[in-house]
């Protein structure tokens, strides 16, 4: 218990109390335009939230942008996370670095990328016009908005589905296939109703992100298109209207938790199933019934969307026959696909990179005026960013060494030791990954102010290290879980004490974890922008906060250079991470 | 009933599965019922396969994995319901229609998987070591159970297994297969009895195989035993030289009386060691030049005898079988 008090304490400062703060400031009355906060009671900011028209409009308009980029990250991710779970060795190493990637490098360098290919003068437009057909206007917009958070979010889908995928008895589509079914039915019938975990399981998780998204809506909107996140900054950081800021927090706050609540129940309905099947079948918990109707249900529906189909499929017979003659277009058109998808998740890092050597002051893309590295040199006489450099790069260091080592005491408390009130602990400690960034660092903002730590460089370390924990709790409590005590016992019957057993049986075994959770802190605190873009001021400007800021106000190509610097960066934590453990396992700790 | 028998890695279930046309022969062809169907997909051959672990659908009820086949053969959902009802029936699960696969045992598992693959009257039913994740008593159980439905219903089936035992109380006839080849097709009697090769004479049952000469003296054949021992052999018709001579050790008797008949060959050896089963004994004998001997004694016959000590095996000269080595 004692070991997870240093780490209760950052949680305590950086996320608990500014937490309960917020709460509270939520229900307090303010004048308007002026920051002040009155010391009365009101219920105002609320009913205003719920009730104004413009407000619901802004909240319907955030859940139909996550809505339309989980289902466009679906059947993208589908169809990938089917070739993930098919293919073995060299093929599967390919396709899983491919999805992890993006998930690595930071999401403004993504987003620049983005705005690049999706630009009126973009490669897709100009495509278009070759075509002779009319420019689109993506970016600024809500199209851009939805194609962004499906780029930077897919992954997870992919992740989900093809971990379900893999766990697919192949017989079972052998069977199908020997009673009769095409290939197309048993995938059907059969790979489909099975893989609907693994579907609602990454779809929640999905529009969770894509609902609590930050930096995407606000560059691909270009600040026109207002949704819940950039209405709280809006609202806190413009019009300084702290309480209802707060009150709008707390309501994404909710949404997010009856999410993540699903989301947990989703995945871990099976697993709880399995277990409770082997204890007693007469005791399963009502939630457990309840999730198993709720399964049976969905493939019910499924089910009954491939009777649908195949009704309809009667009428468009004589065309599947038509198709039929033409399966090998289809299935080369199907690698087609797959591989535009996969030039989709993995386009924004090479065009941010060779847009960065462009001999143009214009961002353009294929670029113009030759090649040039003046966008590289002409950092060098921009001060702030060389700042903003070592900033970043020494609260990511301390990050890393006070998070990892706090983080491993935590880790360790919480898998070895029972003690009331774990679970919740658990989840305390989980849910700054979990929950809305934005919400963490308005929160943060707050409580700094109030103890007059604003844009102070240990205010935003607490705040990266709040995330950086919860990360390396997650990744250490996963290879320790693995973890075979009886080797300590045995240790300990050969004669080492206990520190000794620790420093030679303990921590080499762990040490693999450790590392990968040393990347990740690394990685997550150098990213990081949401937080913040909130809690650093002036002298303490990040890396990605210089970055996004300038984004805000204008394309400058200086952009493209600093973007590619993180980028490569991540890429370089990847391959070493990739060298020292191999990519596999760093998707499953992931 | 058809089984191929064979130790793991012979290719037995690759050519199950390559006549349930999940594997492309590289050479040759596959023909069911008069058809050439080696470029037939999977699902248009009416072949059902039963899989070494079910492969039962887990997101469907017993009754739903079992009408799976109808249903896309898009038979009327009346008449699935009375086939699905029947077959049930047949494998003894009458009334557990609504059950989902997981809440079953083993043995339950393995009726649904049969009757699935039975429901679609397949022109030839595939077993992929069927009963080889069962327990022993269920295993036998299962053994007569499957043999008396294929019976009832007169269905073609092939059957794979590493287990001779299993081979022989079920199948009609047993292919023997070896390092991807096939060695012997033949009735249980006939393959036990006659095996025509050194490899299918161990496999089947215990066997002796000897290695040495085949001659001829004034009385007829002779086999010489590596090293001397002499057996003197009647209508094994083998020509001269080289050769291995396989006999059961149920065949052989082990001499108390010091009398050997007209019939058989007295060979004296040295008792070694005896491996006592309760119901049978195996005494292992080394003869003369050193080859070694198994010979089986069964229920009241079992008796102790004493090891280092010398003993005489009776061989009937019509026992053993002479092959090519």
């Amino acid at each position: 218990m004692t070991l997870a008090t240093p780490s209760f304490v950052i949680l305590g400062i950086g996320f608990l109390a500014p937490l309960v703060l917020l709460f509270l400031l939520s229900w307090r009355q303010s004048v308007p335009g002026s920051g002040l906060i009155l010391d009365q009671w009101t219920t105002a900011n609320y009913t205003r939230l719920l009730f104004d028209a413009y407000y619901f409009k802004i909240f319907w308009r955030t859940f139909t942008i996550a809505l339309y980029a989980t289902l466009l990250s679906l059947a993208l991710g589908y169809p990938i996370a089917m070739a993930i779970a098919r293919s073995k060795g060299r093929a599967k190493a390919f396709l899983l670095a491919v999805v992890l990637t993006p998930l690595l490098t930071n999401v403004v360098a993504r987003t620049l990328g983005l705005m690049i290919l999706l630009g009126r003068h973009g490669p897709i437009n100009n495509l278009l016009v070759q075509l002779g057909l009319p420019r689109l206007t993506l970016v600024p917009g809500v199209p851009g908005i939805v194609i962004g958070l499906t780029q930077v979010f897919m992954p997870f889908l992919i992740l989900s589905v093809s971990s379900v995928l893999e766990n697919i008895d192949p017989a079972l589509v052998e069977a199908a296939r020997s009673l009769g079914c095409t290939r197309f039915g048993a995938f059907r019938r059969v790979v489909l109703p099975l893989s609907v975990p693994g579907i609602v399981g990454g779809s929640l998780f999905v529009f969770l992100l894509s609902f609590s998204a930050f930096v995407t809506p606000q560059l691909l909107g270009g600040g026109m298109v207002v949704v819940m996140t950039t209405l709280i900054r809006q609202q806190a950081m413009v019009l300084l209207n702290w309480p209802f800021a707060s009150a709008v927090a707390i309501v994404l706050l909710l949404v997010s938790i009856v999410l993540v609540g699903t989301y947990t129940r989703a995945l871990g309905g099976a697993e709880r199933r399995e277990s409770t099947r082997v204890a007693a079948s007469s005791k399963i918990s009502s939630w457990g019934r309840a999730v198993q109707e709720l399964r049976r249900a969905s493939y019910d529906l499924a089910a009954s969307l491939g009777r649908a189909w195949t009704r309809l499929a009667r009428y468009l017979r004589p065309m599947r026959l038509a198709l039929g003659k033409l399966r090998f277009m289809v299935r080369a058109g199907g690698w087609g696909g797959k591989a535009l998808i996969i030039a989709f998740i993995l386009a924004p890092l090479p065009i941010v990179i060779v847009s960065s050597f462009s001999g143009s002051s214009l961002i353009m893309f294929p670029p113009r005026g030759g090649f040039s590295v003046r966008w590289y040199v002409g950092l060098l006489s921009r001060p702030e960013y060389i700042r903003s450099f070592f900033i970043s790069l020494q609260i990511a260091a301390l990050s890393v060494l006070i998070g990892v080592s706090t983080g491993t005491l935590a880790a360790l408390a919480l898998v070895r030791y029972r003690f009331p009130g774990r679970e919740v602990l658990r989840t305390l400690f989980l849910s700054p990954l979990m929950l809305p960034a934005v919400l963490v660092g308005l929160a943060l903002l707050r409580l700094l102010a109030m103890m007059g730590w604003t844009a102070t460089f240990r205010g935003v370390l607490i705040g990266h290290l709040v995330l950086v924990t919860a990360y390396v709790i997650r990744t250490v409590s996963a290879s320790l879980v693995g973890f075979d005590r009886s080797l300590e016992e045995a240790s300990r019957n050969l004669g080492a004490g206990v520190f000794r057993t620790f420093r030679r049986v303990t921590f080499p075994l762990i040490k693999p974890g450790l590392i990968v959770a040393s990347i990740f802190a690394f990685l997550v605190s150098f990213d990081e922008t949401t937080v913040s873009v909130f809690i650093t001021g002036p002298g303490t400007i990040t890396l990605p906060v210089r970055l996004f800021s300038q984004l805000e106000y204008g394309l400058d190509p200086t952009v493209t250079a600093i973007s590619s610097i993180l980028v490569v960066i991540a890429l370089l934590a990847l391959l070493v991470a990739d060298r020292l453990l191999g990519l596999e396992k760093f998707s499953t700790m992931r | 009933m058809l089984c191929l028998l064979g130790p793991s890695g012979c290719g037995k279930t690759t050519l199950l599965r390559t006549i349930a046309g999940f594997e492309k022969p590289t050479s040759g062809q596959v023909w069911l019922g008069g058809k050439d169907v080696t470029r037939t997909p999977p699902e248009k051959r009416n072949t059902a396969l039963v899989f070494q672990n079910y492969a039962l659908f887990p997101h469907m009820s017993v009754f739903e994995n079992v009408a799976f086949g109808l249903k896309v053969r898009r038979w009327p959902m009346r008449e699935i319901s009375s086939a699905v009802k029947e077959i049930l029936d047949l494998v003894g699960l009458s009334g557990l229609e609504r059950r989902w696969v997981k809440q079953m045992s083993g043995g339950q598992q393995q009726r649904v998987a049969l009757a699935r693959a039975l429901v679609i009257r397949p022109s030839v039913l595939l077993l992929d070591e069927p009963l080889s994740n069962l327990d022993a008593k269920l295993r036998l159980e299962m053994r007569t159970h499957i043999k008396s439905i294929q019976r009832s219903l007169n269905i073609t089936a092939v059957f794979v297994t590493h287990d001779q035992e299993e081979a022989l109380t079920m199948a009609d006839r047993i292919v023997i297969m070896h390092q991807g080849r096939v060695v012997q097709v033949g009735a249980p009697r006939e393959v036990y009895a006659t095996p025509n090769c050194t490899f299918v004479a161990d496999f089947i049952g215990k066997s002796n195989c000897l290695r040495g000469i085949v001659a001829r003296d004034a009385d007829g054949p002779l086999f010489i035993v590596n090293g001397g021992p002499r057996v003197r052999l009647e209508g094994a018709a083998v020509a001269e030289g080289e050769a291995v001579l396989a006999v059961r050790p149920e065949e052989l008797r082990l001499d108390d009386r010091g009398a050997a008949s007209e019939t058989e060959n007295a060979l004296p050896g040295i008792l070694m060691h005896t491996t006592y089963l309760g119901e049978m004994a195996y005494h292992h004998v080394r003869l003369e030049g050193g080859s070694m001997l198994m010979v089986a004694e069964y229920g009241k016959q079992v008796r102790e005898r004493a090891i280092d000590e010398e003993i005489v095996i009776l061989w009937p000269r019509e026992a053993g079988t002479m092959l090519r080595s």
